[in-house]
């Protein structure tokens, strides 16, 4: 047991098999090592199995130091066995290879490594040496002149010693090369904090005798100095050899100079190339490792930027950013609207474009920092509106759904590519900005049968149907349900009322863009929000009651006049009350002017006109207007036939209207 | 050369030390050289204590200087080797021998440090020739040969270097072709010291592209 006595805990002596395989207490069989090594198998067999985890790695410190004496005695017969039951059920020798020996080893050496960087009692060294291939070049700039490299030894001793030739240490170098191509992966590994502490303290030590010698050397010549020349010698004494050694205390005397031995010379010269070797393997290390960091970041960088190509347009917004949680410098994206106009500012609409840490797959990582709170939930991202039809059923106070917009195909497309992501994130902004103006534009809207049912849910009640706008969050089952649904009467006219709803909103953006390029010196710059303009809602809401209300007087008349008299015919007129403004020089904002008006006639206040000319007796003529699309203001001119004005009034309520109208009709028309 | 200290103790005075033998101007010299180089490893000795590091850039510029420094000492050794080597100090009986030997010691000492010895071994064992069994000439001719294939690789290593560029966008053969008359205008390396004038900042001209307005 020798061999096991020289084990020294201070140093790890490398593995030169697999740890695995001294998966075995030590102590027992250590112990009766000496005996056959038949004895000791079934040893093994009896103790193997009921060891507990801290004995386990116990065992396994202290018998790998020294594989050899004891495996080594054994016969193949009863190795091969004894490894395969440390290796599992299971294994088959022939599975056992040499690259999965290395790399379990290399695995086990790093683990070992760890555990000793965290017990303060190793020294130093036996932490550099063993860790030595795992520093990051980083560390070898600061430490790797200093720290003694091992395998640096080994190698150059023996390509030199194959040869005495020097050329001979580039060719074996190059043979080399196949081994350190596995360097990056280490490389990329970071050190643990002791560890650096460690190599810190190193530095710091050879930094430390640095300045000592140097010093010295310095008090020595300036104490010589100071013999000949006080003044400069004194000046660069330390002041503790000043107040001991008087200046012109040391002397100097010529001798006759020995030449140097050839001999010695040449020691010199020897020691020189050994120098210069050194330095040399150092430096190709160091090279070679930053040449392999270098590529490997060109790799890196290279993907990166060519999937930012591929999937970014120059319609697209991107700027540098910081990423907050790597601290990292990256590109972000900007997927809201604001730079089209919009004022939501509940979410910011953007996002981080960053590399996942292999450096291969680009990650869209939207920034979701907000600090107001508009209300909506904000724990799914994913939500899209939803407008449900409900019409009732007669003879019963129940509602029936008839028509369902149907889902994007945005958000049934399984494709996720950053392309698509952008595009989904553009969406479920754009939708929940919809939702918050709707929910906003509702709280006008409350006495036309608009109620906000929830906060994700916008209510529009009419005589015969309801009408639901809601924010509903996207996940398997409404995906499937949809898909499932059966189509339904009133299925495309939901559908028309989204698209509608959503081409209004791109014309509030492009309102507000429009106002931002002509600011009014009038109205106050904190004014955020569409503000009156906000007309979403209300305009489909203003159409449908519109044409309510036609119908209404529209029979209104028809009872009180027409079907009175005879031949008489009335006509109707819808009008818009056209906004010419005049178009604007500047391309730009003439086309944004041109797009907006496209949407005057939906967005205007409704209008109708009715005339009825009744003969001999004049011209009736009844204008229905709203003042804010929702409500019914009637306007009533009644002409004689001498082209006098006889009355010309305004009416908000039906009744009355209707009231006059029969009046007028008693007084005048009969 | 002889510069008598006017306070010198007047026991010493009867025995005034000659010191023409003292190598003046060399030492001047190196002292110069090695309150340098003691001042720049001092300084990152201080950086290097900090519980904070110093960037990386700072240190390694620290320590280029450094290593210039020392290069420099080490020429200026060798310009003066042979005034050097012929010269022996010694205290003189004004230096309080008795009660500071150490002092004295640690002063005159001409023995390598542990470390050192240990370098020179280690340079002994690496260095690839058989000491043992080859004759000195022998020896001598490898090394002859060794500096050969070294000033040969330097000058290799030099006309290769020569063939890169190391800053800007473009490679030397791109840079020599003269390919990029007009794209070198548009992009300075940040490594060079003329300052671009910008009529427009980047703002700027995002926001006219993006908005038709300046």
């Amino acid at each position: 047991m020798d061999g096991f006595s020289e084990y020294d805990p201070e140093k790890g002596i490398p593995l030169a098999i697999d740890p695995n395989l001294i998966n075995i207490p030590a102590t027992s069989p250590l112990a009766a090592a000496d005996g056959n090594g038949h004895e000791e198998t079934n040893n093994l067999d009896s103790t193997a199995t009921p060891v507990d985890d801290a004995d386990l790695t116990k065992s396994q410190t202290s018998l790998i130091q020294n594989p050899y004496e004891y495996f080594g005695q054994m016969s193949l017969e009863q190795f091969i066995p004894l490894m395969l039951q440390q290796r599992g059920a299971g294994t088959k020798f022939a599975d056992i290879n040499e690259d999965t020996l290395l790399e379990e080893i290399s695995q086990e050496n790093k683990a070992k490594t760890d555990d000793q960087a965290q017990d303060p009692n190793v020294s130093s060294d036996a932490i550099l040496e063993s860790s030595g291939e795992n520093l990051t070049a980083i560390d070898q700039d600061i430490a790797g002149t200093s720290i003694k490299d091992v395998d640096g030894d080994i190698q150059m001793d023996d390509s030199l010693t194959e040869s005495h030739k020097p050329v001979q240490v580039d060719e074996s170098n190059v043979n080399e090369t196949d081994s350190e191509l596995q360097l990056p992966a280490k490389v990329e590994e970071s050190i643990t904090p002791e560890e650096f502490v460690l190599i810190k303290k190193k530095v710091l030590e050879h930094v430390n005798m640095a300045v000592n010698e140097s010093s010295l050397s310095l008090e020595f010549v300036s104490l010589l100095l100071s013999s000949t020349r006080t003044s400069a010698g004194i000046s660069s004494m330390s002041p503790y050899l000043k107040k001991i050694a008087p200046p012109s205390s040391l002397n100097a005397d010529k001798v006759s100079l020995d030449m140097l031995e050839e001999h010695e010379k040449l020691t010199y010269d020897i020691i020189h190339k050994g120098w210069n070797l050194r330095s040399l393997e150092e430096c190709r290390k160091l090279l070679k490792q930053h040449y392999l960091m270098l590529s490997k970041s060109v790799e890196t960088e290279c993907i990166y930027w060519k999937q930012i190509l591929d999937n970014i347009t120059n319609k697209d917004v991107l700027f540098k950013t910081k990423d907050r949680n790597t601290g990292r410098r990256t590109l972000g994206i900007k997927y809201g609207f604001d730079d089209s106009g919009s004022c939501y500012s509940a979410e910011k609409g953007v996002a981080l474009l960053r590399a996942a840490s292999e450096g291969s797959q680009l990650e869209l990582v939207p920034v979701l920092d907000s600090g107001i709170d508009i209300g909506i939930n904000k724990s799914s991202s994913e939500q899209f509106v939803r407008i449900r039809i409900f019409t009732k059923i007669e003879q019963e106070d129940d509602f029936l759904l008839s028509g369902q917009s149907s889902l994007n195909e945005l958000l049934v497309s399984s494709n996720s590519d950053i392309k698509s992501q952008i595009a989904k994130l553009r969406f479920f902004i754009f939708e929940k900005e919809l939702m918050y103006q709707l929910k906003k534009e509702a709280a006008q809207l409350l006495p036309y049968g608009v109620s906000v049912e929830s906060e994700n849910k916008v209510v529009l009640e009419l005589s015969n149907e309801k009408i639901e706008f809601e924010l509903i969050n996207l996940d398997e089952e409404v995906i499937s349900s949809h898909q499932q649904e059966a189509p339904k009467v009133n299925d495309k006219r939901a559908n028309l009322m989204l698209v509608m709803l959503n081409m209004l909103l791109v014309v509030m953006y492009k309102k507000q863009l429009w106002k931002r390029l002509n600011p009014n010196p009038h109205t106050s710059k904190s004014a955020v929000g569409y503000g009156k303009d906000l007309v979403i809602l209300r305009a489909i809401l203003g159409k449908i009651r519109h044409k309510k209300y036609t119908q209404v007087i529209e029979k209104i008349i028809n009872n009180t006049i027409i079907e009175k008299k005879e031949d008489l015919i009335m006509t109707t007129n819808a009008d818009t009350v056209p906004t010419d403004s005049e178009p604007s020089k500047n391309k730009e904002l003439a086309t944004l002017q041109r797009e907006i008006a496209l949407f005057d006639k939906i967005l205007c206040m409704p209008r109708t006109d009715f005339t009825t000319i009744i003969p001999d007796k004049g011209k009736l003529e009844v204008s229905l207007r709203s003042t804010n699309h929702c409500n019914a203001v009637i306007h009533m001119k009644y002409t004689d036939a001498e082209q006098v004005v006889k009355f010309d009034t305004r009416f908000s309520e039906f009744t009355e209207f209707e009231e006059f109208l029969n009046f007028v009709y008693n007084e005048f028309l009969i | 050369m002889t510069d008598t200290p006017l306070n010198a103790d007047p026991l010493q005075s009867t025995a005034i030390a000659d010191f023409s033998d003292v190598p003046t101007q060399a030492l001047d010299a190196l002292r110069m050289k090695l309150s340098q180089l003691t001042a720049s490893l001092s300084k990152i000795r201080d950086e290097m204590s900090r519980a904070e590091l110093p960037q990386w850039y700072t240190l390694q510029a620290q320590l280029t200087v450094t290593l210039t420094q020392l290069s420099s000492l080490t020429n200026t050794l060798d310009h003066y080797e042979e005034t050097l080597d012929s010269t022996v100090a010694y205290p003189l009986p004004s230096f309080p021998t008795t009660a500071h030997e150490g002092l004295i010691t640690t002063l005159m000492r001409k023995k390598n440090i542990p470390e050192v010895e240990e370098w020179i071994k280690d340079a002994k064992e690496t260095n690839g020739l058989d000491i043992e069994s080859l004759s000195d000439a022998d020896i001598k001719k490898l090394i002859n040969k060794d500096k050969d294939i070294t000033s040969w690789a330097t000058q290799c290593l030099l006309d290769e270097r020569a063939k890169h560029s190391y800053t800007g966008l473009y490679t030397k053969r791109e840079q020599n072709e003269g390919s990029i008359e007009e794209g070198a205008s548009l992009y300075t390396s940040s490594v060079s010291n003329v300052k671009t004038s910008r009529p427009f900042s980047v703002d700027k001209v995002l926001k006219f592209v993006h908005q038709g307005e300046l």
